[in-house]
């Protein structure tokens, strides 16, 4: 019964997907989904690194930058295929977390977060300033699209798929990650370093781990933005960009996979609808952080479920005709 | 070409003043209650913008500005304890951190609604040319920085050393747990903490306008000094934080001067690196006496 | 002097206490024994104010206190020596008394002296070293300096939570001396301590906690000969 009550669910939710892009009547409109998956994507990494592992990056723009950057000038300057520079977007984008994970995750855990920021700032840097070989504040034009074989993957629609298809793979992937014995030690370590170097796992390299994976999913993330925008410049990979990416992900729920999916989908749409408040963007972006901080460090994600658990239990402790009060339940989570 | 060496060592001795006051910031929450806060560049950002704002704008005298400046610190570092520190620090090892940078960047945009986006010209003490002792041309605002520092320095020592208050400050820092069954109110301890430090942000910021201009952006470079001065001199030590900062500052004029200014906040992130690479623990190391 | 009527108090998830009834008359001196984690040391949070009740309450000299603030505990003349000492480690043996009489009379450093005068009388070792950092000092010099700590704000009342831990048996016996001479000096002392032996000789009175709640009580001396406390504490 529960098996084919799934099967139900995933068919219905994979006719919604494909039927998204055939609803949605504006390019611009759909770009933005696009937009939103890509970052998704990210989200998810930050997902991996915050909620499983319990280290918080406040750069991850900035890798998402490398994927991009390295995508970009592999394209442009070499003329090397999306099959060759994708995968090496993620290889480059994994040796910057090693290379800035090695001597900060060591030690307490603010050093990953100051030195992600300071990532961010020095990388924006030498993005503007190294201009023979960044172009400098002018970023990097006509970036290819990719192609397969002779199919190149050129309208919003056809983006609309591949990237809900990556974002798809992604998904899964971290999922079984998470399930898995490395997903076990991410949260045993999240919980206390000292408890799970006694149960036998090697913090550190934990640590590393998560940094390094969570890594690979921004630099996935830059590629394809690098691709489907056809132009990056330094300003799309700024500190407020990596502070949107955190709020995306905590305002889903950090613990949560496809808490990070929602938020990025809902902050990337929010701004639209909300634009005449685009002036404001930081400011509303930064206060829905404190606030969210404040009200529900848990996210969406976190307070649904615990609510959920809370009906559970009231169900458990009453006899079923003697159906819980939910608007007090609901009460008590306010 | 003589002269160049102290003059360059004088004007990073200035620079690093402002960021030894922000890393010592850093350090007394830091030791207090074991958690850093972002939004501390954005204090000095404040300081500025009140200072300019009541001198400027208000036409005020400059002592009146001062005060302003002060209260006004005062004010927004009780605000933030109240508002930021006592809803967020049970609520997991982030959620103070993550609120304090959300906090920062609502800063940055809140001074552009109030101020405008245009960067504001601060008054002076001192007159703005030059004068040369020797061959060496001395910024006399820089005379100014240095001098404030050390005055605030003594101050803060006074403050911590010699008085009942300081001296139960420094045990709640310890021990809030002793310090509560000591009798000393803790939460009120960690309030005059946080105040404390975003004062010193503040006057920062005031030492700083006139150097640079003030703009909404002006606190996070400041921050990220700031923190990897406490870095250098080692996380809980107050004069490392104090020297790690001033070193700091000459390493990013020296090379301003000698590599390119374009770079210099990215060599100053790769100093923070090699150290976190070679020196973890910074010069002075993690004082035992401070923190056990 | 202090009473503790039906309390009961969570800490963390477990219920540690259950309906505890304890009371201290003046001048006593009360042990409180127990294995770890029977909730000795919870039971003295409970009186200072840092772990609330669930139910019940406590009295000192006949006024209710469990509403009370920790700090305002303090001020009304209940010391709390903490378990592991807990000295401040980096201020000097001097500020760490001055911020134990500073903490309760608020900014007003007058008159401290003859506070001081007091605890070295007691503790004569403590005069020297004023000047020496908290932390530099050995274990049995950090028990004495936390004990004076907590003297600086003249308590009437004062909880010690286990002072004999990790002394050698010289310095429990001094231990034993101070705490004879501070009731003496007309201090009222309820002592947590699993070292059984040395509570049995300093107490007139015993309260056994075992998980939570009191098992036995009654005076040491007649504690001393039931064999459920012998085979429990006094074995060995």
């Amino acid at each position: 019964m529960k098996k084919v009550s799934k099967i139900i669910i995933m068919l219905l939710l994979a006719i919604i997907i494909l039927s998204v892009p055939h609803l949605i009547k504006s390019d611009y409109t759909l770009h933005v989904v696009n937009l939103a998956g890509i970052y998704a994507i990210c989200v998810m990494g930050l997902v991996f690194l915050l909620g499983f592992a319990g280290q918080l990056s406040l750069g991850h723009s900035a890798l998402m930058s490398i994927g991009a950057y390295t995508t970009g000038l592999l394209a442009v300057e070499l003329n090397l295929p999306f099959v060759i520079t994708f995968p090496a977007a993620i290889v480059v984008s994994m040796l910057f977390a090693l290379l800035i994970g090695i001597p900060t995750l060591k030690l307490k855990s603010f050093y990953l977060a100051m030195a992600t920021r300071g990532l961010n700032i020095a990388l924006f840097i030498v993005l503007i300033n190294w201009k023979r070989f960044t172009h400098g504040a002018d970023g990097i034009v006509n970036i290819p699209r990719p192609s397969f074989a002779g199919f190149t993957i050129q309208t919003e629609r056809a983006w609309f798929y591949f990237i809900v298809a990556i974002l798809i793979v992604c998904y899964i992937a971290s999922r079984n990650i998470e399930k898995s014995r490395i997903g076990r030690s991410f949260k045993a370590v999240k919980e206390g370093e000292l408890a799970a170097e006694v149960m036998g796992i090697d913090v550190y390299r934990t640590k590393i781990l998560a940094f390094v994976l969570s890594s690979a999913l921004a630099g996935t993330a830059g590629c394809l933005f690098a691709h489907l925008n056809q132009f990056i410049c330094p300003n799309d990979f700024n500190i407020t960009q990596s502070v949107t990416l955190l709020s995306m992900s905590i305002f889903g729920g950090s613990e949560y996979l496809l808490g990070g999916v929602v938020g990025a989908y809902v902050l990337t749409f929010l701004p639209e609808a909300l634009r005449f408040l685009q002036t404001y963007a930081r400011f509303i972006n930064g206060i829905l952080i404190l606030l969210i901080m404040i009200l529900a460090p848990s996210g969406l994600f976190g307070v649904v479920s615990s609510l959920f658990e809370k009906l559970k239990r009231q169900k458990k402790l009453d006899p079923p005709n003697n159906s819980p009060n939910i608007a007090d339940v609901e009460g008590m989570e306010n | 070409m003589s002269g160049i060496l102290p003059q360059l060592l004088f004007s990073g001795l200035a620079i690093g003043c402002i960021y030894g006051l922000v890393g010592l910031g850093f350090i007394q929450v830091y030791n207090a209650v074991g958690l850093t806060n972002f939004a501390q560049g954005e204090f000095v950002m404040l300081g500025a913008y009140l200072f300019v704002s009541a001198v400027v704008i208000w036409k005020a005298p400059f002592w009146v500005g001062f005060l302003f400046l002060l209260v006004g610190m005062a004010v927004i570092g009780f605000l933030f304890t109240r508002g930021v520190y006592k809803p967020t620090y049970k609520a997991g090892r982030f959620a103070f951190l993550l609120a304090s940078v959300g906090l920062s960047m609502a800063l940055q945009d809140l001074v552009v609604l109030i101020w405008g986006p245009v960067p504001l010209y601060m008054p002076r003490l001192v007159s703005e040319s030059s004068f040369n002792i020797g061959n060496v041309f001395i910024n006399p605002q820089h005379i100014i920085i240095i001098g404030s520092t050390i005055l605030l320095l003594i101050i803060q020592y006074l403050i911590f050393q010699k008085t009942p208050l300081g001296k139960m400050m420094r045990a709640t820092a310890q021990d809030q747990f002793a310090a509560t069954l000591s009798g000393i109110k803790v939460p009120l301890m960690i309030i005059f903490t946080f105040v404390n430090s975003s004062i010193l942000a503040g006057i920062a910021g005031f030492l700083v306008g006139p150097v640079f201009s003030v703009t909404p952006s002006m606190g996070a470079s400041a921050m990220l000094k700031g923190f990897v001065g406490c870095t250098i001199g080692g996380w809980g030590s107050i004069p490392g934080a104090v020297l790690g900062g001033i070193l700091v500052g000459i390493i990013e004029i020296f090379s301003s001067f000698y590599i390119s200014s374009a770079y210099k906040d990215a060599i100053v992130f790769l100093v923070l690196i090699l150290f976190l690479l070679f020196k973890p623990k910074g010069i002075f190391g993690e004082t035992v006496s401070e923190k056990v | 002097m202090l009473k503790l009527e039906n309390v009961t108090a969570s800490y963390g998830f477990a219920n540690v206490l259950h309906n505890i009834d304890l009371s201290i008359e003046k001048n006593e001196i009360v042990a409180l024994i127990g294995a770890n984690g029977a909730g000795k040391s919870t039971t003295l949070k409970a009186i200072s104010g840092v772990v609330k009740l669930n139910s019940g309450q406590i009295l000192f000299n006949d006024v209710r206190i469990d509403k009370l603030r920790p700090e305002e505990i303090v001020s009304i003349g209940i010391g709390h020596v903490p378990e592991g000492r807990r000295v401040f480690p980096g201020l000097t043996v001097l500020e760490n008394l001055e911020v134990g009489a500073s903490g309760w009379r608020g900014m007003k450093s007058t008159d401290l002296s003859r506070d001081l005068d007091r605890v070295f009388e007691m503790f004569p070792a403590l005069k020297p070293r004023i000047k020496q950092l908290a932390w530099s000092m050995s274990g049995g010099e950090q028990q004495m300096l936390a004990i004076s700590r907590a003297l600086m704000s003249r308590p009437k009342l004062l909880l010690m939570d286990e002072p004999s831990l990790g002394l050698s048996p010289l310095l429990v016996q001094n231990l034993t001396e101070s705490i004879k001479i501070i009731r003496e000096n007309g201090t009222t002392i309820l002592l947590v301590e699993q070292n059984a032996k040395m509570a049995f000789d300093l107490a007139d009175r015993a309260y056994v906690l075992e998980v939570g709640e009191i098992a036995l009580s009654g005076y040491t001396k007649d504690l001393r000969t039931d064999d459920r406390v012998k085979a429990a504490y006094l074995a060995a």
